[in-house]
């Protein structure tokens, strides 16, 4: 297995062999789950193995030919961008999941979660000031 | 003094009306509301939302956008804002409305199981290469559902809180039992006296054993009929033998009769596509143009019964049933563009989720899916099912998904077991590998049995799915031809989406 | 052509508080009299005048009559120049000045009740500029008029102002409107934003009027641009939580539009905004610029000539009728519209106030034209007037 081992400067190593690949990535910069979601996209074409880098803090996937003359370089790529894209994902679910939650919370709860007084405010009263005059 | 006669008298004075950069005021920056992705091409993203909501943006934007650089200023950013994509103020009514067209979609769950599948024999006069379970056998007693069976299951159906229930008879053929269809309509007609639901029944026939009689009786109840037309003659009598090879010609024969007697829209077909159908994609549609139906559903052959058991030569690709379908659906455009009303089911199905904000009904596209919770089969046996595939399965050997006998339990012990409960649960596509992440989410549905009888669980493995690979590249194929933008294509699909529906398209179809 | 809905006379000094009261031209029995005015030509010494609410004539009553009438008969306003523009069964009011206003017309089908002029927002185009008096006290006279409305008026509107402000009295009201004109449809015209309160929704709902449309207007699908329209901070959400309030109570809603410079450019969007989140609203009514009020201050800024946006008129209309939602033109003429979109123009103006112009009368359709404001011709009106001949 050659290996292109490029430190510190980008956020991947690659290694690349005749029925093996693997690329290194940096997990302050790719979450695991975007990494795993990534390599189950893949699961169909090659076999692939998730572990611990050697380096602190860097995650290895190894990619495994599922037959003889398969070539590993046009997946790795395609990997690298899917990866992207599941970060992309990634941070949009930390940003906008717990408005996910909430939103499907409203829908099924029977009163209103994101003011009371919409369900119990007194139109009498007009807490808010609705009607007040312009 | 009014305001009125301020605003006259008092010229030089501020104007009393303050400038839209007022309520403008504090619409820095937004947040990211939730939505899926997918790469539509080299230079395009397709995003939508949970409820179903859709926006193309340039890959540029797009990555402006997730990384909150997108300016007021560009055209696309107000899109996103109405589409519920961003949120820029503290406002949570956002949010409110996004719950709301949420509660809309889901509207399907409302009143738990409302199709209720009768198997009611499974004799058949046809021996179909694909179809599931079959008998051609004259033993009345041992493939019939009995009057008994028939009036549990009545009585359990009954039990579910839906105001609409839909009552299906399936077969074998079904017409072959008449006299237990004859008894669960009367029984749950009396039944209903009381109970007051919206009742609808279905007969799923072959039209063979269609008498005068028999026709008078479907009258007189408003019973609708759906038969099965696989294509011109060739093709209908090749899929579907019988003895005397005449299937096509009884078919039509007896389509004109139970037009004639319920009246020309009460009978709907769909159509099953085998692997001599590929490539007759046209001359299939034409059949339908020609027969005079208003609708057609292309189905793919399904995993079950005689389908595997005969194997290799039936099998066919994915990518072979969805060049079959692009083509098939390409004439069924071009017949409606020449001024005839043609829809296709499936992507119709599609297309009310694609673009309306209410669900679909159909109970095999669902998520959690309808096994169980929004359909249930009960076999000619008594034996209780949570689809008609459910059943399929277990006349193969399987019986996974057996949810009880009308003879040993109670509606507590079918709807609120283990069964349903599992089956509802591991399919909620939010929570499966492969589809959380999915742009088509919203549009999709989850097939636990399909899962466990093709890859050996519920869950699946959806990069080898022919269920996911169908789905996606049909969903694809729809949004590519809304993409192109062809105004008469966007018009016949809002019309598909939003129209009045033929019967056949009104929630399930059946074999 | 131009309705009279007023008039006035000499009051006798038995007249000390405001009277309404349904107008009849004979007299009655006097068990039926205690309901109705007296219409008069002449003074008439030989009729018994007791018993009615009031009496209204023209002819003048001598100062030596006029004590003795103010002792024994009901209230009479007299010296009435004319009484032609009345007929049996409208309902007036008279006043200790004198005045005699027509609040309901038996013989109009756009008879409308204005219950306050007091309005939480301040639209920039609005036709009815609201006033800052406390005419809470009125709500005693709106019952009234409910009371003498004939019972088989087809549609009543209630307007405003703003007539949620009224709170528990507008409900008060629309509930002796159930009971007492059970047949009439009763159109609200609410800027909705008190129904953010679910509770005011559903004890409105809860009335169980079985004939009721809140009218609620929506100008934009972006929250600042509503607002500045109707120049109230967060009056677009409320407005929203509103109409989702009614909706969920059942209570059926119409979306109006008006449309002038600030809300024309995104009626295809805003068309897509209802059918996708308020895709229960009973009717959308896409509605021309009325020019009264504060839209004759801020004409210039609000003006746009309808042919200018028939093709986002026509493209918000299809959107909405193609799937399946009621949708309205009001307040347009035909030859200013896209042919494609003339099956969706009503004539929705009221008759008090709608009239054509002089090139009208050749044009072939005009039976089935809406007209114009009254108030707009006076002002401006779409440079694309002109007869459709064929």
């Amino acid at each position: 297995m050659t290996g292109i081992r490029d430190s510190q400067a980008t956020p991947v190593a690659i290694s690349l062999g005749q029925t093996q690949a693997a690329l290194e990535l940096d997990l302050s910069i790719y979450a695991e789950r975007a990494i795993s979601r990534a390599a189950y996209k893949f699961t169909d074409r090659c076999y692939l193995f998730l572990a611990r880098s050697e380096q602190p803090g860097w995650m290895k996937v190894t990619f495994g030919a599922k037959e003889e003359k398969q070539s590993l370089l046009p997946l790795l790529g395609e990997f690298c961008n899917e990866l992207l894209d599941q970060q992309i994902r990634e941070d949009l679910g930390n940003e906008a999941g717990p408005i996910r939650d909430l939103i499907v919370a409203q829908a099924f709860a029977e009163g209103n979660l994101l003011d009371p007084q919409r369900d119990e405010g007194s139109y009498q009263d007009d807490p808010l000031g609705i009607g007040a005059l312009r | 003094m009014t305001p009125l006669e301020s605003v006259h008298s008092d010229k030089q004075k501020p104007s009393l009306f303050r400038s839209i950069g007022h309520y403008r005021q504090g619409t820095e920056g937004y947040h990211l509301l939730p939505f899926r992705f997918m790469r539509w091409s080299a230079g395009e993203v397709l995003l939508v939302n949970d409820v179903g909501e859709f926006i193309f943006l340039e890959s540029e934007r797009f990555k402006a956008f997730v990384g909150h650089r997108l300016r007021l200023a560009d055209p696309i950013y107000l899109d996103l804002k109405v589409k519920h994509f961003l949120l820029d103020s503290p406002s949570n009514v956002p949010i409110e409305l996004l719950a709301t067209k949420y509660r809309t979609k889901k509207s399907f769950l409302e009143g738990f199981a409302k199709l209720h599948l009768f198997v009611v024999t499974l004799r058949c006069d046809h021996s179909c290469h694909y179809c599931q379970v079959s008998r051609v056998s004259t033993s009345r007693s041992k493939y019939d559902m009995t009057r008994e069976t028939a009036r549990r299951a009545v009585d359990l159906m009954f039990r579910s809180p839906s105001p609409a229930l839909k009552i299906e008879f399936q077969g074998g053929e079904s017409l072959l039992n008449f006299d237990v269809i004859r008894h669960v309509l009367e029984y749950s007609q009396e039944r209903n006296v009381l109970e007051g639901r919206d009742l609808e029944y279905v007969v799923a026939t072959n039209l063979v054993p269609l008498t005068d009689e028999i026709l008078e009786f479907l009258r007189a109840h408003s019973i609708l009929l759906s038969t099965s037309l696989d294509g011109p003659e060739l093709i209908h009598n090749s899929n579907r033998p019988r003895k005397g090879n005449d299937s096509h010609a009884i078919t039509i024969r007896n389509l004109a009769r139970a037009r004639e007697a319920l009246g020309h829209d009460r009978v709907s077909a769909v159509m099953t596509t085998t692997k001599l159908s590929l490539g007759h994609p046209r001359e299939i549609v034409d059949e339908y143009v020609r027969q005079g139906f208003g609708s057609i559903f292309l189905r793919s052959i399904s995993p079950y019964g005689y389908a595997v058991r005969t194997g290799e030569a039936l099998r066919y690709e994915t990518s072979e049933f969805l060049s079959f379908y692009k083509a098939a659906l390409q004439r069924i455009i071009e017949v409606n563009r020449e001024g005839r009303d043609l829809v296709e089911v499936y992507a119709q199905i599609l297309l009310t989720k694609m673009l309306t904000p209410f669900p679909s009904f159909y109970v095999d596209l669902q998520s959690p899916a309808g096994a169980g919770i929004g359909a249930v089969a009960y076999n000619y046996d008594g034996e209780i099912y949570a689809s008609d595939e459910a059943r399929m399965l277990a006349e193969m050997g399987d019986k996974t998904f057996r949810l009880g006998n009308v003879h040993e339990n109670t509606y507590e012990d079918v709807f609120g077991g283990e069964t349903v409960r599992a089956l509802a649960a591991d399919s909620v596509l939010e929570a499966l590998p492969g589809c959380a992440d999915c742009a088509f989410l919203p549009y999709c549905g989850a097939d636990p049995i399909f899962n466990h009888r093709t890859q050996g669980d519920v869950i699946g493995h959806r990069p080898t799915s022919a269920f996911c690979s169908k789905n996606m590249g049909i969903l694809r194929h729809l949004f590519g031809l809304i993409r192109e933008g062809d105004p008469f294509i966007k018009d016949l699909f809002t019309r598909w989406a939003t129209g009045v529906r033929t019967p056949a398209t009104i929630g399930e179809i059946v074999s | 052509m131009s309705l009279v809905l007023s008039t006035h006379g000499k009051p006798l000094p038995s007249l000390t508080r405001v009277v309404l009261g349904r107008l009849t031209s004979a007299p009655l029995d006097p068990g039926l009299r205690q309901d109705h005015i007296l219409m008069t030509a002449s003074l008439p010494c030989e009729i018994d005048l007791r018993g009615y609410c009031g009496v209204l004539t023209c002819a003048s009553i001598p100062p030596d009559q006029a004590e003795a009438l103010a002792r024994s008969a009901s209230p009479i306003i007299h010296n009435i120049a004319s009484l032609d523009h009345l007929q049996d069964g409208d309902v007036v009011s008279l006043s200790p000045t004198g005045s005699v206003r027509t609040l309901y017309r038996l013989a109009s089908p756009h008879n409308s009740i204005l219950v306050t002029e007091r309005c939480n927002s301040f639209c920039v185009m609005c036709s009815q500029p609201p006033k800052s008096i406390d005419d809470s006290a009125l709500i005693g006279r709106h019952l009234r008029l409910i009371e003498l409305i004939d019972f088989n008026t087809k549609e009543l509107g209630i307007t405003g102002g703003e007539p949620t402000l009224l709170k528990a009295d507008l409900l008060r009201l629309i509930e002796r409107c159930k009971v007492l004109l059970p047949s009439t449809a009763l159109h609200v015209l609410s800027n909705g934003r008190l129904f953010y309160y679910g509770s005011f929704a559903r004890d409105l709902a809860a009335i169980g009027h079985p004939d009721l449309m809140i009218g609620i207007p929506l100008y934009s699908d972006i929250d600042w641009e509503h607002d500045h329209v109707v120049q109230a901070a967060g009056a677009f959400d409320q407005t929203l939580v509103g109409i989702q309030n009614l909706g969920q109570y059942g209570v059926p809603v119409e979306i109006r539009v008006v449309i002038h410079q600030h809300t024309y450019k995104r009626l295809p969007n805003l068309a897509e905004f209802i059918y996708r989140n308020l895709t229960f609203a009973s009717h959308v009514a896409l509605m021309g610029l009325e020019v009264m009020g504060f839209a004759v201050p801020n004409l210039s800024e609000l003006w746009i000539d309808p042919v200018e946006y028939g093709t986002e008129l026509a493209e918000a209309t299809r959107f909405l009728a193609n799937r399946g939602m009621n949708v309205s033109i009001y307040n347009h003429q035909l030859c200013a519209v896209p042919r494609e979109i003339w099956e969706f123009c009503n004539r929705s103006i009221s008759d008090w106030k709608n009239d054509y112009l002089p090139e009208c009368e050749e044009c072939v359709v005009r039976e089935r034209c809406g007209g114009f404001f009254s108030s707009s011709l006076r002002h401006r009106h779409s440079s694309g007037i002109r007869p459709i001949r064929f």
